[in-house]
């Protein structure tokens, strides 16, 4: 274990909905430093993308840290804090290569459901 | 003759590909929409960036991406209203991509900001888009407010 961090896994309406539970492997890193901010869409280190059917794109990244941060709602991805996504990517970068996310039961409404690391 | 029909086959699987593929998000697409600046400094280039890419709207990075440049573009640019317009007279389909995408992955005060610009300064002409864009600002905010789908 290398840290614990606070995770949302809370869509808008009308998406292709949360993160089953379920093995999410590991596809790519994208990250988007044009627009790289705590308070944006994906936060400031970008998007782990992961091999979720359906969705070309879904993954883990932060973002919105001033209205909510992780529960903040999003449209299929996983929504963590910029400490999470920083360690996943040092972590990546410096030989222990990031594989993917274990996506538990959903949780009701204002509970954090996730847990990082490896 | 044998050398006209090989042609003629491999026209026809040409256009059998293309037809394929063109309502599909390949890679090739998804890598060229993901690594492109995901800020339009105008509807005209968030309307080329749909054309080509819409197929890759399914969800996830590239769609909240396009939720955050819509928002951008009526909360930051308001003026710009009328070149939404003209889109959106021009193409219904993306008229109502860019209602899709005033949702609750934005911010709400950016949203508030919309809100006050389609009620307070909403060109006459443009009333319509106005009282739409209204409504989905309303039921984006209800959904930020609502727990957990």
């Amino acid at each position: 274990m290398v840290g614990t961090f606070p995770a949302g896994n809370n869509t808008v309406r009308n998406s292709i909905g949360p993160f089953p539970s379920g093995d999410y492997p590991f596809a790519y890193y994208l990250p988007h430093s044009d627009i790289a901010n705590p308070n944006g869409p994906y936060g400031l280190n970008g998007i782990f993308v992961l091999q979720r059917p359906g969705c070309a794109g879904c993954g883990v990244h932060s973002g919105r840290a001033n209205s909510g941060g992780p529960a903040h709602k999003t449209l299929g991805c996983i929504r963590s804090t910029d400490d999470a996504t920083s360690l996943i990517k040092n972590l990546n970068q410096n030989g222990d290569p990031f594989e993917g996310v274990l996506v538990g039961p959903n949780t009701p409404v204002g509970t954090i459901p996730s847990l990082f690391g490896n | 003759m044998a050398r006209s029909v090989c042609w003629t086959a491999i026209f026809l699987i040409g256009l059998t590909w293309s037809s394929w593929t063109e309502g599909r998000c390949t890679k090739t697409d998804l890598a060229q929409v993901e690594n492109s600046r995901l800020t339009f400094e105008n509807w005209s280039s968030l309307y080329r960036s749909y054309s080509a890419f819409r197929q890759c709207d399914s969800g996830g990075d590239v769609s909240e991406g396009y939720s955050e440049a819509v928002v951008r573009l009526l909360s930051d640019h308001w003026s710009m209203l009328d070149q939404f317009l003209m889109y959106a007279k021009k193409s219904r389909s993306f008229k109502a991509f860019v209602l899709r995408h005033i949702d609750a992955t934005t911010e709400e005060s950016d949203l508030n900001t919309i809100a006050h610009h389609a009620a307070a300064e909403c060109p006459r002409h443009a009333h319509q888009l106005c009282l739409e864009i209204d409504v989905q600002v309303t039921a984006a905010l209800k959904d930020a407010r609502a727990g957990s789908q």
